[in-house]
């Protein structure tokens, strides 16, 4: 706190103060004499009473004097300012970072937390009247309302009345710096206030460093929790399925409240409908799996819905999956080997699949999946690279293949030859098995299937299995069958495809089993994002640029943004709702993006007290209290109170009779 | 005549009223009035003693040495003439008040010791008078004759208000003096410490003197008067003290009244006579006192 006087050339009231000792001491020199009988009885007496008269004429006088310095004080105008308080004629500058990300948008009563920070914010322009001001939106993409803090507080105002919350996350780090940036080039007074729900979820970790002479005070608006449902995920699995084939949309249900809540969901799987019943525990989650039949081949729009609560942003989310028409399967080997032949078999019997005669490796058509028969040690280089670009890749050993090639396929040095390694044939044959519950045999795990690596298999190449392989499949002694890389779309298949050599192709189990196997492999291909976070400018790369008719693309909302061409691709404005934006040509529509609500923003309960807040900006005090510190408190009434209540006093004290009992 | 200041015709007047009675007053032998209980020459029969070796022969009663053949003396009661001892406390606290329209103390007391020994004399008694402030400064022995009720009236006139008080060291001084016990009439403020002055009064009482305390103070001495913050100055030492006296009233006369309280129970303790006494009052009350006492 620091005062300040308005009048201080009246500071020589001050010694006002010290009349009442004047008067004390002129009162005492001078008193009318009188001649007494015995002064020596007298003085006896008052030494009996003076324990109690001293003390009382002390305290007269000290009451005396407060009164009247409190009098003199009260004309001197003292105005009593918060400790921060900019003094009179300072020059100030205010910079406003108001946070309008998606759980601003929550309603504590009849207004939204935006709608009371922004009548915060308002507020500390109106009462600070700061000479520079500006705002600094806290968003996704955070943005000032001036470049630079003007003094223009009311344009800002009417921004304050025009804005609303975004479905956006918060970039905290970005807003920070962005608002310190504004603060950077004024000089005088700098004060940032940071206007927020100070929602738990995004600011538990805020820990602003703010530079000397910057003064960072907290506004939060947000009172309490909001309870809140909200959808949090909708996956399509496999994402990218094949026509024909069934997806299972996987949709997930949060519930941020501390009651047990019964909800609806419901599905738009491309206009067919299905709905769930979830029951959620108090803070806790829900998920149910919707079955989608893919009929045809395309872009499928998937929405999960629930019934709408206060907070209806989150009620929705959005996912898109690619419907293919087939799997295209290059088989990179010569076409009448006896592998590319049975695959050519299998392809015959999947409709989903086509397969590409790709002959040598190095013309490679596109397709989802490579097989590469009888693989040798020079194509290890390219495997792993079309792997790691999400081609998935499929590696058959063959009497070309030996076990430094195996090796160095997943990342391990190739070791000493000794008398087992290399290719191997048996005329007795080995028999294979899939691990126990592996994923990609999940079909076969009932049993009423068979085995799905059913025959006897005559060749091999004996390997172990490296550490950066996962086994899919193993023969009886315990060789590995299957591998597949952990962090790579890429499976070693060590059982032979050749007729000659195993017995397996001709398994009633086979034709499943390699479709199983193909479909394991495809979804670990990288998706293809459509999903937008919320902010973000949606991009469309057109395939076929000299397409007559340029694109459109449609809101959720049903508007039509502005699109920039750049190149081949096309940008349009920051996707501001959330929802599904469609890409439309010629009136067809040819992509989508997804633009959900950020999850992080679900979560609404506020933090326990503003990070790095002062006191001055703890929920529990009160605006009004902070307003007038800011102004300046005129202290005179309350000088004045005071000299009343020590007059009060002194005349009490001055009326008390002393003890009548002496001894 | 001649007029004394102190002794006005209205209370020679007044005075001429009172019959004292000898027993109330002292012993004494005047007209028969005044009965001893020494024993001396005279014709009051007081009772038969066996001789002893030294006594006068001329008090021995031969008719009964004829009857029982034993020496025995006939003592006669000795009439005595009333004497009656005024002891004026003249310090300067005496004075009080000053320049007001009622009587000090000193003035108050002179008055009550002129009527007094008009009374005494006018009975063919004796009366001294002693003076005393620090220290005796006058002393008039007893006589009982108008030369020297005239001489004790002039004294009376001539005082003023002296120094410090000390009675104690006057009480030791006037010891000597007084030959014969009789009535000792004290006239002070008492501005002193009670069981020091009873001290001093102690030889007087074991001589068989009846003692008289009449302790007077002006009514402003009871109360400290109504009077705002005042500079207090000693009459006796000049000393000052700067008092309110509202504030300090009832402390004052609570301590006044211990005081007070403290004489009187002495007094009553030792068989003297003490009489708290305002100089507002007449001072025919304390001669009433002594009458009815």
């Amino acid at each position: 706190m620091s005062v300040f006087l308005q009048h201080p050339a009246l500071l020589g009231l001050l010694a006002l103060a010290g009349l009442p000792v004047l008067v004390h001491l002129l009162s005492r020199a001078k008193p009318p004499q009188y001649r007494f009988s015995n002064v020596e009885f007298l003085r006896k007496v008052m030494r009996l009473t003076s324990r109690f008269r001293k003390p009382k004429d002390w305290l007269l006088i000290a009451l005396r004097t407060l009164a009247l310095l409190a009098l003199a004080l009260a004309f001197l105008g003292p105005l009593l300012f918060s400790k921060n308080a900019p003094l009179p004629g300072e020059r100030r500058c205010v910079v406003l970072l108001i946070d309008r990300s998606a759980s601003m948008a929550a309603k504590e009563g009849a207004v939204s937390r935006f709608e009371a920070g922004s009548a915060e914010a308002g507020r500390i322009l109106n009462e600070a009247k700061p000479d520079l001001a500006n705002i600094v939106w806290l968003d996704s993409a955070p943005d000032a309302v001036f470049p630079e803090p003007a003094p223009n507080r009311d344009f800002l105002a009417e921004e304050l009345s025009r804005a609303t919350a975004r479905p956006e996350p918060g970039a905290l780090d970005a807003a920070m710096e962005l608002a310190l940036r504004q603060l950077s080039g004024v000089t005088g007074r700098k004060e940032l206030h940071i206007v927020s729900d100070f929602q738990e979820s995004a600011w538990k970790n805020f820990a602003p460093v703010v530079p000397e002479g910057v003064e960072l005070r907290m506004v939060p608006v947000a009172k309490a929790d909001v309870p809140n449902l909200a959808v949090s995920s909708v996956v399509p699995v496999p994402a990218s399925p094949v026509a024909g084939q069934q997806m299972i949309a996987q949709c997930r249900v949060a519930n941020h409240s501390d009651e047990a809540r019964r909800v609806s969901l419901t599905l738009d799987a491309g206009g067919s409908r299905q709905s769930q019943v979830l029951n959620l525990p108090p803070r806790g989650e829900a998920e149910a799996a919707f079955t989608v039949r893919c009929a045809t081949a395309g872009l499928l729009p998937l929405t999960a819905e629930i019934d709408g609560d206060g907070f209806p942003g989150d009620d929705r989310r959005h996912a898109v999956a690619r419907v293919r028409e087939s799997i295209r399967l290059a088989v990179a080997g010569p076409p009448e080997s006896p592998a590319s032949k049975t695959l050519e078999r299998v392809a015959g019997a999947l409709p989903w699949l086509d397969t590409l005669p790709a002959g040598d490796t190095g013309r490679l058509p596109p397709c989802e999946i490579l097989c590469i028969p009888d693989f040798q040690e020079s194509d290890v280089s390219l495997i792993l690279d079309l792997a790691s670009k999400g081609t998935a890749v499929l590696v058959i050993t063959g009497p070309h293949s030996s076990t430094g090639a195996v090796a160095k396929l997943f990342g391990e040095e190739p070791k000493p030859f000794n008398a087992q390694g290399g290719f191997q044939t048996s005329d007795a044959g080995w028999e294979a098995a899939p691990v126990a519950d592996h994923p990609a045999f999940r079909l076969f795990s009932g049993g009423e299937f068979g085995n799905p690596l059913g025959g006897k298999f005559r060749a091999r190449v004996f390997s172990v299995a490296p550490s950066s392989t996962r086994l899919v499949a193993s023969f009886s002694d315990g060789q590995p069958a299957l591998l597949e890389a952990r962090d790579a779309p890429l499976m070693l298949c060590n059982l032979s495809l050749d007729p000659k050599l195993s017995t397996w192709s001709g398994e009633p189990a086979f034709v499943p089993a390699i479709a199983e196997l193909l479909l394991y492999l495809v979804p670990r291909r990288a998706a293809e994002t459509f999903e937008l976070p919320p902010g973000e400018t949606p991009v469309w790369a057109d395939p076929a640029p000299d397409a007559v008719g340029s694109p459109v693309l449609q809101a959720p909302d049903g508007s039509q943004p502005l699109l920039v061409a750049a190149g081949q691709s096309w940008r349009g404005e920051a996707a501001a709702i959330p929802g599904i934006y469609q890409w439309r040509v010629s009136g067809q529509p040819v992509h989508l993006n997804v633009v959900n609500f950020p999850e992080s923003e679900s979560l609404l309960r506020p933090m326990a007290s503003a990070p790095g807040a002062s006191s001055a900006s703890l929920p529990g005090s009160s605006p009004a209290r902070r307003a007038a510190l800011e102004q300046g408190l005129p202290l005179w009434p309350w000088l004045i109170a005071g000299v009343l209540a020590f007059l009060l006093i002194e005349g009490c004290v001055a009326g008390l009779k002393p003890s009548t009992r002496t001894r | 005549m001649k007029t004394f200041k102190y002794l006005k015709p209205d209370d020679i007047r007044r005075l001429k009223n009172y019959e004292f009675g000898a027993k109330a007053m002292v012993e004494g032998y005047l007209s028969g009035r005044h009965r001893s209980k020494q024993r001396g020459s005279s014709i009051e029969f007081h009772e038969f003693r066996q001789y002893v070796p030294g006594d006068d022969l001329a008090q021995v009663d031969w008719r009964v040495f004829a009857r029982n053949d034993k020496l025995f003396l006939r003592t006669f009661e000795q009439e005595t003439n009333l004497e009656c001892h005024l002891f004026l406390d003249c310090s300067a606290s005496m004075a009080f008040p000053e320049k007001e329209e009622r009587l000090s103390k000193i003035e108050y007391a002179s008055f009550f010791a002129a009527c007094l020994s008009w009374l005494v004399i006018s009975k063919n008694d004796r009366v001294s008078l002693t003076l005393f402030d620090e220290d005796i400064r006058r002393f008039l022995p007893p006589g009982s004759t108008r030369k020297h009720l005239h001489e004790l009236l002039t004294t009376l006139e001539k005082n003023e208000a002296g120094k410090g008080t000390s009675i104690i060291e006057a009480l030791k001084r006037a010891a000597p003096l007084l030959k014969r016990r009789g009535t000792l009439v004290l006239l002070s403020d008492f501005f002193c410490d009670p069981a020091e002055l009873f001290k001093a009064l102690n030889p007087y009482l074991h001589r068989g003197f009846r003692v008289h305390l009449f302790h007077l103070l002006d009514p402003s001495e009871m109360d400290l008067g109504d009077r705002g913050l005042a500079r207090f100055v000693d009459m006796e030492n000049g000393e000052r003290l700067i008092v309110h006296p509202q504030s300090l009233r009832q402390a004052w006369k609570d301590h006044l009244q211990e005081h007070i309280r403290s004489l009187r129970s002495l007094a009553a303790s030792r068989r003297t006579d003490y009489a708290l006494v305002s100089t507002t009052e007449s001072y025919f009350t304390l001669l009433d006192r002594l009458r009815h006492s």
